[in-house]
C-alpha cells in the first residue's frame, strides 16, 4: 500500500523524478565508462606482456627490458636449478626504422610514421621459445627454409610493423627493410608474421644471437622467462633465486609483472576514476536535493500516514526504498549507457584517455557482470544516500506541527544539524594526518569527501551569515529574494548542494592544474634550458655513438653539447612489482644542476667519504625513503656502486622516480657510452635555423632528430592539456548536474510557493516582477553556491596539491590561483543559476497560482 | 464607487458555453461595505478575480472610481490592483519568511512608499489590529486570528480604494471569527474603503451594510429577518 502511494509520488514530480534519474545515470555512465576504457587498455597491456612470458612460472628481469640487461651467464646459473624445467632467454630493444632505397616512405607517408619510427625488437631462442611462448609461433612465408629464422637478419613482423615498412605483399620473401642502431644502418628480411596478442605497436620478432649482435649487446640479455619442474612454488623459487642474482637483477611472478605493468598507470587511473565519479557524487546531491523539497512538500501528508497508524521506521524505509528505487533505475540505465560509451570510445580513439599511457593500443571493451553490478550499486547507493537524510528529518518530525504545515513553510531543511558539520571538518582534518593507503591517496579522498559533506552541512548556517552581511537593497524585488533565503536557508541550500559539491570540485580541479601546468612550465624552462635538443628515434636504445657526438660538439655554431645517457635500474630487488627507476646520466656542472629545479640539498660536508654525487627525483625520496645525505647503493650492469644522495630535483616526466649521476663517473663504472640526447647551447650569433640544417645534413645512416626547446616546451604543454582534457569533460558533465539540482529546486518551490506567488499577484506582482524574484533567488543561491564552493574548492585544491597529488605521482608544485577564471566561472554560476530559476519557475508565472490562494493550507 | 455593467462569464471562450454568471449589473458606492454570498460554485470568487482583473470576463465591463478595468493589459491591471486594491484570504496567506511588520510593509514597499512613512502606517496599522507587541514575530509563532489581523492590516496599509475579502473568517473559530469581523469592518470604516466580502457566513454577512445573493439568474439582495 505504502509502496503504491510512494512510487505514485515519484511519478506525480516525473519531471524532477526524470532529472534525478537522470544525473544518477549520467555519474554511473561517466564512472563506468572511464574505469571499462582504462581496464581494457591495461588488460590488453598485460595480455601482450603475458603473451610476451609465455607460459612462464617465473620471469628474471634487469631494470627496463631495452635499457638496463644484464650478464647472459645467469642464464646457466638459473637453468642448473633443479626446480627449472625449461629458461628461455629474451632481448627486448628498440630500433628506428629508416625505410629502404626502393620503398623508403616519403612526404605524407613519412609524416603519418614520424610519430611511430620505432619498432620493438624481441629477440628470442626461437626453439625454446616455440615450447615456453608459443604466442611468438607467428607464420614463416619461407616454408622452404626451416632455419630462415635462425639467421640473424631475418624477421617475423606484426601488423603494425608490415604497415609501416609498406609497399610488400605479406608473402613477398625478398622484402627488405633497414633499421638504425646506435647511428649505424642495418639491413633485415622479412622472414613471416607474428602477432603478439595485446600489443598493437610495430613489434619484430629475431632470433635472439641475431639481436645482440644486432644491437652490440653480445653477452647481455633483458630477460629469462623460466618454467619450474611441477610443483615447484614460484614464490619459493623466486625467493631462493633472488638471493643468488646480482644488484639490479630481480625474480617476478607473472602476477608480480601484472602489477609492475599495471603501477605504471595506477595512480592516474584510480585518479581519473575518482574524478569521473564526481559526477555521480552530484548525482546523489541531486537526489537529496529532490527528496527534501519533496519530502518538505509532503510533510502533512506524511503526517497523516503517522496519524493513520504507518510507525516511523516504515515511513522511513518507504522514504528510502523511494531513493533507492530511483538509484537503481539510475544506476541500471548509466552502467548500459556507461557500457556503450566505453564500447564507442574504444573503437573511436582507442584505448588513451589523453594520459598517453595507453597510446597506441585499441583494445576492445574490457568488463565482468561484478564490475557491472558495482557500479549499479554505487547508483543505489548514491540514491539512498541522498534520500536517507530526507527521510530522517520527515520522520523525526511531530505530526501535529506538520499536519498544519503550509507548503514549504518555515525552514524544515532536511540537511543535518551545524554540530555534524563541524564534526566532519574535524574528521577531515584527522584523515589528511594519516598516510597513503596501498600507494594510493585513499584516506585523502575520505577527507575530501568528509570536508565537502561538512562544509555543505554548514552551509544553511553560512548562507545566512552571509546573507546578513549583505546591506539591504531598496529594490523591492531584491529585499524579498533576500528576506526568503535568509530566513528560511534550509530548503534553498539543500538546493543548492549540487551545484556547490561540483563548483567547489571544479575550482579544485583548475586550480591544481593551473597549479600544476605553471609549475610544469617553470620546470620545463628550467630542464630546458639548452638552445636545441637532438636525438635518434624513439625508444632506449635508439641511442648515438660518441663520433656522432662529437661531430656534433664539432659542429660551426654549436659552443657546447652534452650528452645525455638513460638507463633503467632496479633499486630495490625485494620490490619486484616496483616499475625500475630511471638513471639519467650527464655532465653535472653547476649550471646544470641549476636547471634541475633541486628542491633539497644536503650539506656538501656530510659527503666525508667524497662519494659520487646522486641526485634524486621526488619519487625515489618518497618511494624508497632516501633522503640527502645518505649513502645508497647504484646497482649497474650487475655490480653495485655506493652513491652520496646531495639532493632532491622535482621531475614532473617519470613518476616512478630518476636519478642523476656525472657522466664521467658513470663511464668509469661502465663501457656504456651511448648517448640518447644531446643538447646543444649555440654560440652567440649562430644563426640556430642553419645550425639545424646542418644536424639534419651529418653524414650518418639514420637523419637525426633535432628539436628547438621552444618546440619541446610547446609538445610537452600540449601533451598536458591533452591528459587533462578529459577531465575538463567530467567536470562540465559533473556541474550540468549540479545545474540540474538547482533547476528541479526552482521547479519544486514554483510549485510549494504557488500560494504565495500567487498572493503577491494578487497584491499587485506582475509576471514580470516574478520572475525577476526567481532570477534574483537563483542569482543569489548562485552567488552563494559560488562563495561557498570557491572557498570550498580552494580548500580542496591544497589537499589535491599537497596530499593526492604528492602520494599519487610523488612530485610536488608551487600553488598558483588563477583569480580570473575563478570570478569569470562564478559569474558564469550565478548567471546559469539566475536563467535556470526564472525557466524552472515558470509555473509561478502561471495562472495557475492565482487559483491556489483558494486551496487550503 | 464600483460599478460592474452587463458582466458575463462563461466556462469556455464561445458564446455557446455555459455560462457562470451572465448580464451582472451592481454598483457599491465609495466606502460601502457589501456581502457577496451565494451557493459553492456560484462563481463567488470568480466574480472576486474579475473585478481584481486577475481574470478576464466574458463580456461586460467594470469601473473603479471612474476608472475602467481592461485585464487584457497585463502592466496596467496588475498596477491598478497594486495601488487600488486590498486582498484579505481565507487561509490568510502572510509570508513564512517575513515578520509582522515586514508582512504589513509588503503593499507599502510594493507601491515604493518611503521608509519612514512605511514605519509609521505599519506602526499605525499594528495599533489598529491590535499586534503592536508582535510586530517582529513570524507568522508561524502567532494563532489563525493573529494572523488573519495581520493579513487585514497587510490588506489596509496602503489605502485602498476596494477591499476584496474571500472567506475571511472560514479558517477561524466563531468567537475569532467575530472580533475579526469586528477588526475590518472599524478598519474599513475608518479608512473609508470600499468592501466586498465573499462568505458562506450569515453572521459575517450581517456586519456588511448589506448583502447580495450570486445565483445563475443574478445578484439579488439577501435579505437578513
Amino acid at each position: 500500500m505504502l509502496a503504491k502511494l510512494f512510487l505514485a509520488s515519484l511519478r506525480a514530480n516525473l519531471g524532477r523524478t526524470l532529472l534525478a534519474l537522470a544525473g544518477i545515470a549520467l555519474g554511473v555512465a561517466l564512472g563506468l565508462a572511464v574505469h571499462v576504457i582504462n581496464q581494457s587498455a591495461i588488460g590488453e597491456m598485460q595480455q601482450a606482456a603475458r603473451t610476451l612470458s609465455g607460459d612462464a612460472d617465473l620471469s628474471i628481469r634487469g631494470g627496463r627490458a631495452s635499457a638496463g640487461g644484464f650478464d647472459e651467464r645467469l642464464l646457466e646459473m638459473v637453468a642448473a636449478d633443479e626446480r627449472v624445467q625449461m629458461a628461455s632467454p629474451v632481448i627486448e630493444p628498440d630500433a628506428t626504422y629508416l625505410g629502404d632505397g626502393s620503398n623508403a616512405p616519403s612526404g605524407e607517408a613519412l609524416q603519418s610514421i614520424q610519430g611511430r619510427r620505432t619498432i620493438k625488437f624481441i629477440g628470442v631462442d626461437v626453439f625454446r621459445a616455440a615450447l615456453l611462448q608459443p604466442g611468438f609461433a607467428g607464420e614463416m612465408y619461407l616454408s622452404d627454409d626451416r632455419f630462415a629464422m635462425l639467421r640473424g637478419d631475418h624477421v617475423l613482423l606484426n601488423q603494425a610493423a608490415r604497415a609501416m615498412i609498406g609497399g610488400g605483399a605479406d608473402q613477398d620473401t625478398t622484402r627488405k627493410f633497414s633499421v638504425t642502431v646506435g647511428g649505424a644502418a642495418h639491413s633485415l628480411v622479412v622472414a613471416g608474421k607474428a602477432e603478439l596478442a595485446g600489443y598493437t605497436g610495430p613489434l619484430a620478432i629475431i632470433d635472439i644471437a641475431g639481436a645482440q649482435t644486432l644491437f652490440n649487446q653480445l653477452g647481455q640479455i633483458s630477460r629469462i622467462d623460466i618454467r619450474l619442474t611441477p610443483g615447484a612454488n614460484p614464490a619459493e623459487v623466486a625467493r631462493s633465486l633472488a638471493a643468488q642474482l646480482p644488484a639490479g637483477v630481480v625474480a617476478s611472478t607473472p602476477a608480480q609483472t601484472d602489477k609492475q605493468s599495471a603501477a605504471v598507470s595506477r595512480a592516474y587511473r584510480i585518479n581519473l576514476t575518482v574524478l569521473s565519479l564526481v559526477a555521480l557524487f552530484t548525482g546523489g546531491f541531486l537526489v537529496f536535493s529532490t527528496q527534501s523539497l519533496s519530502v518538505l512538500r509532503r510533510r502533512a501528508q506524511f503526517a497523516l500516514y503517522r496519524t493513520l497508524g504507518v510507525t516511523r521506521g516504515e515511513l522511513l524505509r518507504a522514504l528510502i526504498a523511494e531513493g533507492a528505487a530511483l538509484g537503481c533505475i539510475g544506476g541500471a540505465i548509466g552502467t548500459a549507457l556507461g557500457l556503450w560509451l566505453a564500447t564507442f570510445a574504444l573503437a573511436k580513439f582507442g584505448g588513451d584517455l589523453g594520459s598517453g599511457f595507453f597510446a597506441g593500443t585499441a583494445p576492445v571493451a574490457q568488463w565482468t557482470w561484478p564490475t557491472l553490478a558495482f557500479f549499479t550499486s554505487l547508483g543505489i547507493a548514491a540514491g539512498v544516500a541522498g534520500a536517507a537524510i530526507p527521510a530522517r528529518a520527515a520522520v523525526n518530525e511531530a505530526p501535529a506541527r506538520a499536519i498544519k504545515a503550509t507548503d514549504g513553510e518555515g525552514d524544515a531543511s532536511a540537511l543535518p544539524p551545524a554540530w555534524t558539520g563541524f564534526a566532519l571538518l574535524v574528521l577531515s582534518a584527522i584523515l589528511l594526518l594519516l598516510p597513503a593507503f596501498d600507494d594510493i591517496p585513499w584516506l585523502a579522498y575520505l577527507a575530501i569527501a568528509a570536508l565537502l559533506l561538512g562544509v555543505l552541512a554548514l552551509s544553511p548556517l553560512a548562507s545566512s551569515k552571509i546573507i546578513a552581511l549583505i546591506p539591504k537593497p531598496k529594490n523591492f524585488i531584491a529585499q524579498l529574494s533576500l528576506s526568503h533565503i535568509e530566513k528560511s536557508p534550509g530548503p534553498s541550500a539543500a538546493g543548492i548542494t549540487g551545484v556547490v559539491a561540483s563548483f567547489s570540485l571544479m575550482i579544485a580541479m583548475l586550480i591544481m592544474v593551473v597549479s600544476f601546468r605553471s609549475s610544469l612550465e617553470q620546470w620545463l624552462v628550467g630542464v630546458l634550458n639548452q638552445d636545441l635538443y637532438v636525438r635518434q628515434g624513439s625508444g632506449d636504445s635508439n641511442a648515438l655513438n660518441t663520433s656522432t657526438g662529437a661531430a656534433l660538439q664539432a659542429l660551426s655554431g654549436v659552443a657546447n653539447a652534452d650528452f645525455l645517457r638513460y638507463r633503467s635500474v632496479i633499486l630495490d630487488s625485494t620490490k619486484p612489482e616496483q616499475p625500475p627507476v630511471t638513471l639519467i646520466t650527464r655532465p653535472l656542472r653547476e649550471n646544470v644542476l641549476a636547471s634541475l629545479s633541486v628542491l633539497k640539498r644536503a650539506a656538501p660536508s656530510a659527503n666525508a667519504g667524497k662519494l659520487p654525487d646522486i641526485w634524486i627525483s621526488e619519487a625515489v625520496a618518497d618511494l624508497y625513503g632516501y633522503a640527502p645525505g645518505q649513502t645508497i647503493s647504484l646497482p649497474l650492469d650487475g655490480a653495485s656502486h655506493q652513491v652520496f644522495v646531495a639532493g632532491i630535483w622535482r621531475d614532473y616526466a617519470r613518476s616512478f622516480g630518476a636519478m642523476v649521476i656525472d657522466r664521467d663517473i658513470y663511464l668509469k663504472w661502465t663501457a656504456d657510452d651511448k648517448i640518447n640526447d644531446v643538447s646543444l647551447r649555440l654560440s652567440e650569433g649562430a644563426n640556430k635555423a642553419d645550425v639545424m640544417a646542418a644536424i639534419r645534413n651529418l653524414p650518418v645512416d639514420a637523419k637525426l632528430d633535432v628539436t628547438d626547446a621552444a618546440e619541446i616546451r610547446k609538445f610537452s604543454l600540449q601533451a598536458f592539456d591533452r591528459s587533462f582534457a578529459v577531465t575538463y569533460a567530467l567536470e562540465i558533465a559533473a556541474i550540468f548536474v549540479g545545474l540540474a539540482g538547482i533547476s528541479a529546486t526552482f521547479s519544486a518551490q514554483a510549485w510549494s510557493r504557488r500560494r504565495e506567488f500567487g498572493m503577491l499577484r494578487h497584491l499587485g506582482v506582475s509576471r514580470r516582477e516574478i520572475a525577476a524574484l526567481l532570477g534574483a533567488e537563483g542569482a543569489l543561491l548562485g552567488a552563494l553556491g559560488a562563495a561557498i564552493g570557491l572557498a570550498l574548492g580552494m580548500a580542496i585544491a591544497l589537499i589535491l596539491i599537497f596530499v593526492v597529488n604528492r602520494e599519487s605521482f610523488h612530485w610536488s608544485m608551487e600553488l598558483h590561483i588563477p583569480w580570473m577564471t575563478m570570478a569569470v566561472l562564478s559569474l558564469t554560476l550565478v548567471v546559469l543559476t539566475s536563467i535556470s530559476a526564472v525557466l524552472s519557475g515558470k509555473f509561478a508565472m502561471s495562472k495557475q497560482v492565482i487559483a491556489a490562494v483558494k486551496e487550503d493550507a | 464607487m464600483l460599478e460592474i455593467r452587463k458582466l458575463t462569464k462563461r466556462f469556455g471562450a464561445t458564446s455557446s458555453s455555459a455560462p457562470i454568471f451572465e448580464n451582472l449589473d451592481f454598483v457599491l458606492n465609495t466606502g460601502e461595505y457589501c456581502a457577496l454570498m451565494g451557493e459553492s460554485g456560484a462563481g463567488k470568487s470568480t466574480l472576486l478575480n474579475i473585478i481584481a482583473g486577475l481574470e478576464p470576463p466574458t463580456s461586460g465591463t467594470i469601473t473603479l472610481e471612474g476608472q475602467a478595468l481592461d485585464a487584457s493589459v497585463d502592466d496596467a491591471v496588475t498596477l491598478f490592483r497594486r495601488e487600488k486594491l486590498g486582498f484579505i484570504f481565507q487561509a490568510f496567506h502572510l509570508l513564512p519568511y517575513l515578520n509582522v511588520f515586514e508582512n504589513i510593509a509588503l503593499p507599502l514597499r510594493l507601491n515604493r512608499w518611503a521608509e519612514e512613512k512605511i514605519s509609521g502606517r505599519v506602526t499605525e496599522m499594528l495599533a489598529a489590529v491590535g499586534l503592536s507587541d508582535k510586530r517582529m514575530s513570524l507568522p508561524r509563532e502567532l494563532s489563525g486570528g493573529e494572523m488573519q489581523r495581520v493579513a487585514i492590516a497587510r490588506a489596509l496599509a496602503h489605502r485602498p480604494r476596494l477591499l476584496l475579502a474571500d472567506e475571511p473568517t472560514g479558517n477561524l473559530d466563531p468567537d475569532t471569527a467575530l472580533q475579526i469581523l469586528d477588526v475590518l469592518r472599524t478598519e474599513i470604516r475608518r479608512n473609508n474603503t470600499t468592501a466586498i466580502i465573499v462568505t458562506h457566513s450569515e453572521t459575517a454577512a450581517r456586519t456588511a451594510d448589506h448583502a447580495v445573493m450570486l445565483t445563475r439568474a443574478g445578484l439579488k439582495p439577501r435579505l437578513f429577518s
